[in-house]
């Protein structure tokens, strides 16, 4: 498999103002094979919303790259990266706001035909009724409404029409579950596969709850702070983690289930440091069972381990 | 995060429908009769609100004159209808034209952000520096007093208001995931200002328009009674008031009619702008 | 179970009148919380979950316009009946309440210090002096480094999971024999939530309290709670022993929730089963039971006729057609 989409050397930073700035993505290479769902998984201040957004360029990075279908994304301009937005589309973790609440929902769904030049309004009237059948809505009754008449489940249908209309090839979903209620997760999430495996997408799935990122991911990344820590097959991820925070991470998954006893952290008390300041060397060493002086004075660089597996410490769990 | 997001959804999807508020009706039966009365004017048999008859000043109301004769035996009532329409032509045209410009200003300074922004900013606040009657005077003073000028110089003082309602909303408006979504789409920013900003905009700024009406009425007023508001012979309130003044001992009503339908049109004013701006309060809106 | 529960709420119900009608929001929903024990109340948004724990401590009440009935007895006392002021004493020593977004229910003006302390001298008599010590006490306990400096910062000058460590601190600092946490880690990250609920936990223990934990997270409260009420649409639909709930769930509510969720054995792409349909608007409601749009064993009655509680000791259920239930061949195990 050949990659889709290839992030290197990717820089976040935000200006807060007194000369500060957030270090929201700090060099991350990354990539993204054609057909495959990656999951980003990190917690909040780890940069996976500001990474996915940098690679549609809303707003573009600080530095790196972005090689989405052979072109840099960073080097096109104006009306150039206009043509290419179409291909590469977000869903977004809140459906309601993500929906304008003053449009009609055939309207919603239709936008991106007529932005990118689809003149012909029978053409366009087939096509959203089309993709909203593809996506469980029913036409004739969602047509003339307006989002606030929806549940959230029901405005991530409508969202995720509207992703699916251009016939994208990559879709960042940025948290798309997170925001609905727990019996309408698992319909959501099947919806999305049952769409990635009907009109062959690729999918960058961001989500801060690993079953759910298990569930849909063929390989996972783990961010923190900014940094990758690492990126596997998510069985392997899953079974061995070889990051320490990886295996922190597991351990801390609530699971729903009394007889699986609750794992230990190993983490050193404390919360997690500020994007703003981040600590040298690894950034998670702070919180880190394993940490080593050497952690302070030197970034672990990523590094492979085994085939597909990717590290970026010093002291690995594995491998 | 993630219950409070979809406890909003609840919400939104089971928000009332709003009801017909009576409190409204009184407010609103008196700005139709005002509005009815200014265009209908012409037609509806008043006396020249012009026609100077001496012998007949400051009549107190009667059968002939229902409001009474001003100090050059004027009849009140039709002075007052004609004034209405002057005070309405300024009241209406003049934040139009503030929130043309001062919405345009607002919007783009909320949308692109950074150094329009702080240009915006800039303007706005120099122009909100100037003593805004002072402002009104000198530009009146110097252009001549008409209704045109009177109706630009108020106009440009109600920019700095409208440019800061329409960017204060606009910046709210602009970080909602929708936006971004029509980014991702490919829109043009022209597009997405119009498509998905605009609409939503729109109800905040008629809500503020209505209760800017009723500052600009007083702003006339206040004018006309310096003397530098719309020329005589031609009627406004603000004009009667200042007139009345002469006479208050005499003639008390001569000031007090025109102050009493001031007042009262600004308050009903006031009242649908109030009712109009909570229906479309971002908090109870929608969304 | 000896003596008498430390909380026993019998048939709750708070009603709210919206422009389009009444809605009932708690229905009748009874249950008792045993000294030293404690509750997980899972729910979805709308479930009811958070207004009945909040009517039963007054927040929600006739001043907030909504309509509340039934019985809580708090070591035998009936809260509803008692006069307002020995309602508040009740309240302020024998009840500590954590809720979600400790940001909101701190006050972002006063030093955290001081709000630690102002619970006890209200309601323990202490001095000053002795309140700002004591504040300090509870600030190491659960958890603050540097104590000492941190009471006199403000809210905002600490991070999410310390912001709710101090919320722990002051629903603790007057020794409360109840516990009441509202989605205590909804708004925060994995790991600082791991540390939170151990947090709570072992302060529970240590100081024999009782704990009303209420969350959407089957997992947060397969961990952590010895019973758990799931709720749905304002209704207790199933209570039980943790264990026995997620072992062999009664009501096919609480089975259809759990096979819905993605587990971490499973491989990936393993299809998920999704429970058709959404939860029920509340104002909209007609009779039957509240799932039963959605349930893959409804009959003709559920819709007809509402589902009352059925007892098998200390579980309790409310559904026609219980899963793992022998009655006469509606039922069977499931599958």
């Amino acid at each position: 498999m050949s990659d889709l989409l290839a992030i290197q050397n990717l820089t976040v930073e935000y200006p807060v103002g007194g000369g500060r700035h957030v270090h929201a993505v700090s060099d991350v290479t990354l990539s993204v094979k054609q057909g495959e769902t990656l999951g980003l998984v990190g917690e909040s201040g780890s940069g996976k919303s500001s990474l996915a957004r940098a690679l549609l360029q809303l707003p573009p990075p600080k530095g790196g790259a972005v090689l989405f279908e052979g072109q840099d994304l960073t080097k096109l301009g104006g009306k150039a990266l206009r043509a290419v937005r179409p291909r590469l589309q977000m869903i977004f973790q809140d459906p309601i706001a993500s929906l304008n609440p003053r449009r009609k929902v055939a309207e919603i769904i239709a936008e991106p035909l007529i932005v990118s030049g689809v003149s012909d309004a029978a053409e366009r009237t087939r096509r959203v009724r089309a993709v909203m059948e593809a996506v469980g809505l029913d036409p004739d009754l969602v047509w003339n409404r307006r989002p606030h008449e929806f549940s959230g489940g029901q405005c991530q249908r409508i969202a995720i029409a509207r992703a699916l209309v251009l016939e994208p090839s990559l879709i960042v979903c940025d948290e798309p579950v997170s925001a609905l209620d727990v019996s309408i997760r698992a319909q959501i999430i099947n919806l999305l596969e049952d769409m990635k495996a009907r009109f062959g997408l690729t999918l960058l799935f961001i989500a801060h709850d690993l079953a759910v990122v298990k569930s849909v991911s063929d390989r996972v990344a783990v961010m923190y702070l900014g940094r990758l820590c690492e990126v596997a097959d998510s069985e392997s991820l899953f079974t061995t983690p070889a990051h320490p925070y990886t295996a922190a991470l597991m351990a801390a998954i609530p699971e729903p289930d009394p007889d699986v006893p609750l794992g230990d952290t190993k983490l050193k008390p404390g919360d997690p440091p500020s994007p703003l300041d981040p600590p040298s060397g690894c950034r998670f060493r702070t919180r880190c069972p394993h940490a080593q002086p050497r952690c302070t004075d030197e970034v672990p660089p990523l590094r492979q381990i085994a085939p597909g597996r990717e590290v970026a410490c010093h002291f690995p769990l594995v491998g | 995060m993630s219950a409070s997001a979809a406890k909003g959804a609840v919400v939104a999807a089971t928000r009332p429908r709003r009801r017909w508020h009576w409190a409204l009706a009184l407010p609103l039966g008196w700005l139709m009769l005002v509005v009815f009365l200014a265009i209908t004017a012409d037609w509806i048999g008043l006396p020249d609100p012009s026609a100077q008859e001496l012998i007949l000043r400051r009549k107190p109301p009667s059968a002939e004159y229902l409001l009474g004769t001003d100090n050059l035996g004027r009849d009140m009532l039709s002075r007052i209808i004609y004034g209405a329409r002057t005070s309405l032509i300024v009241g209406i045209c003049a934040p139009f034209l503030g929130f043309l410009v001062g919405g345009a200003i607002g919007m783009s300074a909320g949308y692109f952000r950074g150094k329009i922004d702080m240009l915006a900013v800039g303007f706005i606040d120099i122009l909100l520096a100037f003593p805004s009657l002072v402002l009104a005077l000198t530009f009146t003073a110097y252009l001549g007093q008409s209704l045109f000028n009177v109706t630009l110089a108020l106009g440009i003082l109600s920019i700095p208001a409208a440019a800061r309602v329409s960017r204060a909303n606009t910046l709210a408006w602009a970080n909602r995931d929708f936006v971004l979504a029509a980014r991702t789409i490919g829109a043009s920013n022209w597009r997405i200002i119009t498509r998905e900003i605009l609409p939503n905009l729109l109800p905040p700024m008629f809500a503020f328009w209505l209760v800017a009406i009723s500052v600009i009425i007083v702003a006339e007023g206040a004018l006309s009674f310096l003397g530098l508001g719309i020329p005589a012979p031609q009627p406004s309130w603000g004009g009667m008031i200042a007139d009345g003044r002469e006479a208050l001992d005499v003639a008390p009503y001569t000031a007090l009619i025109p102050a009493a339908v001031m007042f009262a049109t600004v308050l009903s004013l006031n009242f649908v702008g109030d009712m109009v701006r909570n229906m479309v309060d971002p908090r109870r809106s929608a969304l | 179970m000896s003596g008498a529960p430390l909380l026993s709420v019998r048939e709750a119900r708070v009603g709210f009148f919206t422009a389009r009608g009444p809605l009932r929001a708690v229905d009748g929903v009874s249950f008792d919380l045993e000294k030293g024990q404690t509750l997980g109340i899972v729910g979805e948004s709308g479930s009811g979950k958070s207004v009945l724990v909040r009517s039963l401590i007054g927040l929600v009440g006739e001043s907030s316009g909504a309509e509340v009935g039934g019985q809580v007895l708090f070591e035998g006392r009936d809260l509803r009946a008692l006069p307002a002021r020995e309602f508040r004493g009740v309240l302020g020593r024998d009840i500590g309440v954590v809720f979600q977004d400790p940001m909101t229910s701190l006050n972002p003006v006063m030093k955290i210090g001081h709000q630690i302390g102002e619970g006890l001298r209200l309601n323990r008599g202490l001095d000053a002096r002795a309140a700002a010590a004591r504040a300090v006490e509870l600030l190491t306990e659960v958890g603050i480094p540097e104590a000492e400096r941190r009471a006199g910062q403000y809210p905002h000058e600490l991070s999410g999971g310390m912001r709710q460590r101090v919320a722990i601190a002051i629903a603790i600092a007057c020794a409360p024999k109840l516990l009441i946490a509202d989605e205590p880690t909804t708004a925060l990250d994995v790991t600082v939530q791991r540390q939170i609920l151990d947090l709570l936990q072992r302060e529970q223990r240590e100081r024999g309290m009782a704990m009303i934990l209420i969350t959407h997270d089957l997992g947060v409260a397969a961990g952590r709670a010895d019973d758990i009420m799931v709720m749905y649409a304002g209704r207790a639909v199933e209570t039980a022993k943790t264990r026995e709930l997620f072992r062999s769930p009664r009501m096919p509510y609480t089975e259809a929730l759990l096979r819905s969720l993605p587990r971490l054995t499973d491989p990936t792409h393993t299809r998920l089963s999704a429970i058709p349909g959404r939860p029920p608007d509340l104002a909209r409601r007609s009779g039957g039971c509240a799932f039963a749009p959605r349930c893959r064993y409804r009959t003709d009655r559920c819709d007809e006729e509402q589902p009352m509680q059925t007892w098998e000791g200390a579980r309790g259920y409310a559904c026609f057609h219980p899963r793992g239930v022998d009655v006469g061949g509606s039922g069977g195990a499931a599958e």
